[in-house]
């Protein structure tokens, strides 16, 4: 079945079965920044914003996002032109691997989007469903604060 | 050629259409994907319906079957319970599973690491069903978890909270070994002001939501009763006690017990 969604911004048609997962989709039309973790909704690897909420697309039948508005890592920035949550992830030193980063930095940009000046309790909240496994989580906890500071003085 | 259709449907007339069909009623879908979808002819996506309605009723609440566990976390109305709801609602899961996991999908499915179906067993919600004829069936939860295989056909459409829930306090047990671990342990502990009624509700010790109505009986009867009181009321009910690879019956025995007394000493009705 077709299925037509709005994908960073542009308006996509995909081909997908109906008990495909979105992840396998995603990856599948080149958003290869949405990786496979657990495939099970427990590591956050894959997360993605849909209608701007946070989900993890692996728990996602793919039909479900037809006439949705999704967001990747892909559409927040760019190589030349980062957004300021990248900036802050970057600058503060909490990539090693990258595995969890795309789906920790969609889930600093829905936080930031409803919370621009997020509590360190908060924001351990709204990054509780992505996991890492190099880092220990406390340079992304200061990315993300870092991050808010420089939204809040760019608005 | 595509065997399963996959379907918007646009008011609960069309997902009723497809109760007596090979369908799945697809809500959260968080735990759609232990089962397998392939042997269905039809996935029916709930969300379609955007039946995410929070009311209050007087003093009571409705909720429409999809609202998501995330809508209860970040519960912005002044009800009572609000602070356990929200506390409910964190123990869930994690962020973007919240966003999907839906109070209807989490009351049909009851997975272990249920929190709401416990909750609202305790606050004598009752729930609206509806069969493939539109025609409507209201039962307690309890009702319902005693006989879930009959209403296998069955959309639920609406959980409604009884205006009394507003009389109670409200304590909740929740034991995780670790943060990431969504195996709970769990129960809710309701008692009005003078502590003359009780709700007490295990979650996942027992496979569905398991009111301990003898317990509950014991203490609106004497007032004040003894840990063995506590203890040989618990033990009638091993049977009813899960046993599994995370936790074994004895352990799960064990941690209610404890807890059960720890809570009710702190309510000061053990003699």
């Amino acid at each position: 079945m077709k299925i037509k969604s709005i994908i960073n911004g542009k308006e996509v048609e995909m081909e997908v079965s109906p008990t495909e997962k979105l992840v396998d989709v995603l990856r599948r039309y080149g958003y290869k920044s949405v990786k496979k973790g657990c495939d099970n909704g427990d590591c956050g690897s894959c997360s993605i914003l849909m209608d701007g909420e946070l989900v993890t697309s692996c728990t996602i039948l793919a039909p479900r996002a037809h006439n949705k508005t999704i967001m990747t890592v892909e559409g927040l920035g760019t190589k030349t032109k980062p957004h300021a949550i990248q900036e802050a992830y970057v600058e503060s030193a909490t990539v090693q691997c990258g595995y969890c980063i795309p789906g920790s930095i969609l889930a600093t940009k829905a936080l930031l989007d409803e919370n621009p000046d997020p509590t360190e309790g908060e924001i351990k909240e709204a990054l509780d469903g992505n996991l890492c496994r190099c880092t220990g989580y406390v340079k992304r906890i200061t990315a993300v604060q870092d991050a808010a500071k420089r939204m809040r003085e760019e608005s | 050629m595509e065997k399963i259709t996959f379907v918007y449907p646009q008011n609960q007339q069309e997902v009723l259409s497809y109760l007596d069909k090979n369908a799945l009623l697809y809500a959260g879908g968080t735990s759609i994907f232990k089962r397998k979808l392939d042997r269905f002819d039809f996935i029916v996506d709930l969300s379609s319906l955007n039946n995410k309605a929070i009311n209050v009723k007087g003093k009571g609440l409705e909720l429409e079957s999809g609202v998501s566990i995330a809508q209860l976390r970040k519960l912005k109305l002044d009800i009572p319970h609000k602070e356990l709801i929200q506390q409910l609602g964190l123990d869930t899961a994690s962020t973007p599973l919240r966003n999907q996991i839906t109070i209807g999908g989490s009351i049909v499915q009851c997975p272990y690491w249920s929190n709401f179906p416990v909750y609202l067993v305790a606050m004598d919600a009752s729930l609206t069903l509806n069969d493939v004829n539109g025609d409507q069936t209201e039962l307690s939860m309890s009702e319902y978890y005693a006989d879930q295989q009959k209403y296998k056909k069955y959309y639920l459409s609406k959980i409604t909270i009884p205006e009394t829930y507003g009389n109670y306090e409200s304590s909740y047990f929740c034991f995780k070994e670790t943060h990431f671990d969504y195996s709970t342990l769990n129960y809710v502990l309701l008692y009005n002001k003078d502590k003359s009624d009780y709700r007490i509700v295990l979650g996942a010790f027992t496979r569905f939501p398991y009111q301990l109505t003898e317990l509950e009986n014991l203490l609106k009867e004497k007032k004040k009763i003894s840990e063995k009181d506590i203890e040989s009321t618990i033990d009638k009910i091993q049977d009813s006690i899960r046993n599994d690879i995370r936790f074994t019956k004895e352990y799960r025995l064990d941690i209610l017990k404890r807890q059960l007394i720890s809570d009710l000493k702190e309510l000061e009705v053990i003699a």
